[in-house]
């Protein structure tokens, strides 16, 4: 379990100390009902298309994953060896839920799942990201999602 | 309506508190698993849903708790890991090994081995190489030896998870690890190999050793 007292002392110290990101203005879009909401699931477990090129640490480039590409070939390359492996490796919707997100689409508990969902490289400098992100928040945009669920690991 | 609204599901509640994202989830599971118990669809479910239903909250920043663990991390007693004899090389444990890996690789239609993108008997001849202090064959030879070596690592790490959960039962994360890092060959030679990194003249090999071999919680 992820609370600290589960940790070991150097996984509980790095984890307390680890500088977060401080956001002024975090932005807040007004409730919508769920069943309007257009869904797109953004990954940061490093995951990567089987046979196509590895991720390297550090990187904030993103990953785009088809709804016609398969769970059997997506691989997960985090740079970190402190994390859970064995669900990803037992079932992918414990960490990346494509099939729940489709099934909740197809009875209209959401208005629908996105055709493309993404994911990023954990343990990445989060000043990093900020051109990859507009980038992706441009394309969610033209897609017409309005909704993102974020997917640490 | 305009924006694109988010919702976190996190798994470390100081992050979240100190982030302070606009609708974010706590979920008391073990880092790597996010949405909870794998092959437990509707305990995944619950877990997703009550995530997505932040949307409709008008408080924010919120940061909501699922309160319920997760079934998959109480151990199974069911399991037995896989019954394997001695050998002098991860080469050949992991040639035993393969019953049982491709079972599952069978019986869940998917491998999540792969990311060196070379067959297991090379990464594993290549981990023996190194292990004897010999250079090992050059698989990739647009990688360096460092991140060829991570990634055939990753890959044997998780050859040796999916070949233990062919087993009959649903064994916790726990069982599968404290087997592989505490009865296998591959287990006691990362761990010797992280040793000798750590404690080398090469500080490439020393962050090797203190990032990618082993995990905190099996770090002697």
């Amino acid at each position: 379990m992820a609370r600290p007292e589960h940790m070991t002392q150097a996984q509980r110290q790095g984890l307390e100390t680890l500088d977060c990101p401080v956001f002024d203005n975090a932005a807040f879009v007004p409730p919508r009902p769920l069943e309007q909401c257009r869904v797109a699931l953004i990954s940061s477990a490093g995951l990567m298309k089987r046979k196509e090129e590895n991720i390297p640490g550090g990187s904030a480039d993103y990953r785009t994953f088809e709804s016609k590409w398969p769970d059997r070939d997506i691989l997960m390359n985090h740079i970190s060896v402190n994390f859970d492996r064995t669900a990803f490796a037992e079932d992918i919707n414990s960490v990346f839920p494509r099939a729940l997100l489709k099934e909740l689409a197809e009875e209209k508990v959401i208005a629908e799942a996105a055709k493309n969902h993404y994911a990023f490289m954990g343990a990445t400098a989060p000043e990093k990201f900020r051109e990859s992100v507009e980038q992706l928040a441009n394309e969610l945009k033209s897609a017409d999602i309005n909704t993102a669920c974020l997917l640490p690991v | 309506m305009a924006g694109i609204s988010t919702v976190v599901i996190g798994l470390i509640k100081l992050h979240l508190e100190k982030t302070r994202p606009p609708r974010a989830l706590w979920v008391p599971f073990e880092l790597g698993r996010p949405i909870g118990a794998p092959m437990d669809p509707r305990f995944q479910r619950q877990v997703l849903v009550k995530a997505l239903q932040l949307v409709e909250s008008a408080k924010q920043p919120v940061i909501e708790d699922f309160t319920d663990e997760d079934p998959r991390s109480i151990d199974c007693p069911d399991w037995r890991p896989p019954v394997i004899a001695t050998h002098l090389s991860v080469t050949d444990e992991c040639i035993e090994l393969k019953p049982w890996y491709q079972r599952q690789c069978v019986d869940k239609s998917r491998t999540s081995v792969g990311v060196a993108g070379a067959p297991i008997a090379d990464l594993a001849a290549l981990f023996d190489a190194v292990y004897d202090g010999k250079e090992g064959k050059k698989i990739r030879p647009e990688l360096s030896d460092r991140l060829m070596l991570r990634y055939a690592i990753d890959d044997l790490k998780a050859y040796y998870v999916e070949a233990a959960m062919a087993e009959r039962g649903s064994p916790s994360s726990r069982q599968i690890y404290d087997w592989l890092w505490q009865s296998t060959l591959l287990g006691s030679r990362m761990r010797e190999l992280r040793h000798r990194f750590v404690n080398s003249d090469d500080d490439k090999l020393i962050d090797m050793g203190n990032k990618f071999i082993v995990p905190h919680q099996w770090r002697d």
